[in-house]
């Protein structure tokens, strides 16, 4: 089986290839089709590797060659499928299978359909071979390649400046955390003289002792890839902006797979993070301020997408709190359900945009009326799982699983109180939406009907929604736990509190999206959210990051621009103007002093030769080319004569 | 068998020959012909000294810079095609935008 893995990754890039170079002779039907294609082999190979039994066996490697020599470094292209990857892949090609199907119909419409599929297919071969690959060089080409298309495809609607600018935004903000990942993996070359994956991670506890400064550092730089990427505070500005997007683009790499690359990459590197104590803590930390910060974000918005990004960002906080404390397996397991509620929430509200003409505003949508059944019950299953509505949903028992473990954490408690609160605010304006948008909707005649192609991903997503948690069930339950079992041989147990305790956060935690749900109805009823509160206008501009960054970092960068652009004039100009109108002054000066006639020379030469100087010098900037060619070479005869002498 | 010496003599020429043809030129089109001139002399120092040494990295650098210049020249023929679309010019010497000009106001 594992001479075939390449195929993972390499048939959307060899899709993307084709799009590229031959796109222009197929028809646009047949894009999307070829496209989708591509998708759906890397998703069939998949699914061999589960029938081969990769998932029990031992990690399936495959070396396709040495991409780089240089003594004794050789990065080599080669992947390896653990059950981590597996995971990893799983989601990724299913989910993004599903959307290439979705996109059939969505995108029928749209004139470029060439470079979309092109991107599309160009992500998809990207994020795979970022969780398949086997060295840190691999991975990073990955996520660079994942970072681009998420930038093209935001911008994909370009001619709208705001879109473009949005897409500009993304990409750099993502690329302050690309340049820390970056010399995260440089810091490691230098101390190990290799980025192989197994051998990093084997020898990093033989070579560090924990808390040593390079650990924390190293864990830190490799922190700062995963929270750019994954949008956690203080990096996550560009996700609410990247909903500028087709509504497909923000389903697939914005929700399910590109943002939880950074979980993937801190649950992957883990043995590093658990050298840095402190740093894992802060890991737990930031994801907890983080749920906070998106669910409260999320409760004042007025946009359909903003809405759900504001969601992704919270929901990637549990992900990040339940790394921080050391539940890697339950990480994952969250990443798994969150892929299929978000995807199938965002494909729902895709749907529901692409209906109504483009509307985002939710509460003009509810006004609207008309939607399809199928659209609101999909959107109702997502919404339950999102809030982690208890028993049925697959999202209660992933957001089940990371409370409980978190409990005995260190300050745990403090960090439970958060998470705890993160569910009830979740369920509240989930279900704020869901109740504005879908409530008043009646079954009239002039329903819209949902086109064949984007009905299957929103039914499979919606089946997986809820069916997706009953592989681990909470701790102390009569009932099986193969997720858990399954990875203990990955990732060390997770240290869980007393089984009292346990069921007694288990009860709170199945109550609270309840409450949560009354009460989104109470406020709707009593039309109290969105309205007066000068809390509301904070909240809805993300706790004011935008406009924070905007007077200290932007702004800043402008003024310094505009300060380079004057003093170029100040110095050239001003500080020639000033040098002679000091030596006037000195001249007159001296005139009148003894040295009358020598000094006023000596003077007047120094300005004449300044003068001069300055003349010459400027006339060597005289733009033609053919002149800074022959000072090239002049320059380049005269080293090389001074070499040979 | 051709001494090294002459082929680096040849070589020689040809480089000072295409540097000469930059130089001296007025019209784009020629500077990257003589640009393909000095690449010329340049492969030609590697065949001769991959020959003198019996290596064929030599032969294989002249292919990959065959490549290269390639690439680089569709490049420069768009930029040529684009100057003559947007300035209406074919000699360099009407594009001096880079030209120095601190008395007037910073653009």
């Amino acid at each position: 089986m594992s001479q075939f893995l390449w195929l993972i990754p390499g048939t959307p890039m060899l899709g993307a290839l084709i799009i590229a170079l031959l796109g222009g002779l197929l028809q646009r039907r047949h894009l999307a089709i070829m496209a989708t294609c591509a998708a759906a082999i890397a998703f069939l190979v998949v699914l061999l590797t589960w029938l081969a039994g990769a998932a029990t066996s031992q990690p399936l490697q495959q070396t396709l060659y040495t991409w780089i020599a240089v003594g004794d470094w050789n990065p080599t292209i080669g992947f390896i499928l653990d059950r981590l990857a597996l995971i990893m892949v799983s989601v990724v090609s299913g989910v993004g299978l599903l959307i290439h199907i979705y996109s059939i119909s969505f995108m029928a419409e749209d004139s470029d359909q060439r470079r979309y599929y092109f991107f599309l297919n160009l992500f998809l071969a990207g994020m795979l071979i970022l969780v398949l690959a086997d060295n840190l060089l691999l991975l990073y080409l990955g996520w660079e390649l994942v970072g681009l298309c998420s930038f093209a495809l935001i911008g994909f609607w370009y001619h709208e400046p705001m879109r473009a600018s949005a897409g500009r935004k993304a990409f750099i903000t993502t690329r302050i955390g690309d340049m820390s990942l970056a010399l995260g993996i440089f810091l490691l070359y230098s101390q190990f003289n290799d980025l192989s994956l197994s051998y990093l991670l084997a020898n990093a506890a033989a070579q560090w002792e924990a808390g040593s400064q390079l650990a924390i550092l190293t864990a830190l730089l490799i922190l700062g890839g995963a929270i750019g990427k994954s949008a956690q505070l203080p990096l996550q500005v560009w996700l609410p902006d990247a909903m500028a997007g087709p509504s497909p683009v923000s389903a697939l790499i914005h929700a399910a797979t590109m943002v939880t690359a950074g979980v993937y990459l801190i649950a992957r590197t883990y043995p590093l993070f658990e050298l840095a104590p402190h740093v894992q803590w802060s890991v737990a930390a930031i994801g907890a301020i983080t749920i906070i910060y998106g669910a409260s974000a999320a409760l004042a918005q007025n946009d359909f997408k903003r809405i759900l990004a504001y969601s992704t960002i919270s929901q990637v906080g549990y992900m990040f709190l339940a790394l921080g404390c050391g539940a890697y397996a339950l990480a994952l397991f969250h990443l798994v359900t969150h892929a299929f509620f978000k995807s199938l929430l965002f494909l729902a509200a895709g749907t529901v945009i692409h209906s109504s003409g483009n509307e985002h505003n939710i509460h003009n949508l509810g006004r609207l009326g008309n939607h399809s059944p199928l659209v609101r019950w999909s959107f109702l299953i997502g919404a339950a799982s999102l809030a982690g509505f208890p028993l049925i949903t697959a999202g209660f028992y992933s957001k089940e699983a990371i409370l409980t473990a978190t409990w005995s954490a260190p300050a745990g408690p403090l960090l439970w109180v958060f998470a705890a609160f993160g569910v009830l605010l979740t369920a509240v304006y989930i279900f704020r939406v869901y109740f504005l948008v879908f409530q008043g909707s009646q079954s009239s005649a002039s329903m819209p009907s949902v086109s064949g192609s984007m009905t299957w991903p929103l039914l499979i997503l919606a089946l997986f929604s809820l069916i997706g948690g009953f592989v681990e069930f909470p701790e102390g339950w009569p009932a099986p736990h193969l997720w858990s079992t399954w990875l203990e041989d990955e990732f060390k147990s997770v240290v869980l509190p007393p089984l009292a305790i346990a069921y007694s956060l288990q009860f709170i935690t199945s109550l609270l999206p309840l409450i949560g749900i009354v009460l989104a109805f109470v406020l709707v009823r009593r039309k109290q959210i969105g309205h007066s509160l000068p809390i509301i206008v904070f909240l809805r501009r993300g706790w004011g990051f935008d406009a924070l960054y905007q007077t200290m970092l932007i702004q800043p960068y402008f003024s310094l621009a505009r300060f380079l652009k004057n003093t170029d004039t100040l110095l050239v100009e001003g500080t020639l103007q000033k040098l002679t109108h000091a030596c006037l002054i000195f001249a007159t000066a001296c005139r009148s002093g003894v040295e009358h006639g020598v000094l006023d020379k000596s003077i007047n030469g120094l300005l004449a030769g300044l003068r001069f100087g300055y003349a010459r010098l400027s006339a060597t900037q005289n733009g033609l080319l053919t002149r800074y060619a022959l000072m090239i070479s002049a320059g380049a005869v005269f080293l090389l004569s001074y070499w040979l002498w | 068998m051709i001494p090294l010496t002459h082929s680096l003599i040849i070589a020689a020429l040809l480089f000072s020959l295409g540097l000469l043809i930059i130089l001296l030129r007025r019209e784009l089109l020629f500077i990257l012909m003589g640009l393909e001139v000095m690449f010329n002399g340049a492969a030609l120092t590697a065949v001769a000294a991959g020959q003198y040494w019996n290596n064929a990295d030599g032969q294989v650098l002249t292919i990959f810079l065959m490549v290269v210049t390639a690439a680089e020249l569709a490049v420069a023929l768009i930029l040529v095609w684009l100057a003559y679309e947007h300035f209406k010019v074919t000699q360099i010497d009407m594009l001096t935008q880079l030209k120095d000009d601190t008395r007037g106001e910073p653009p």
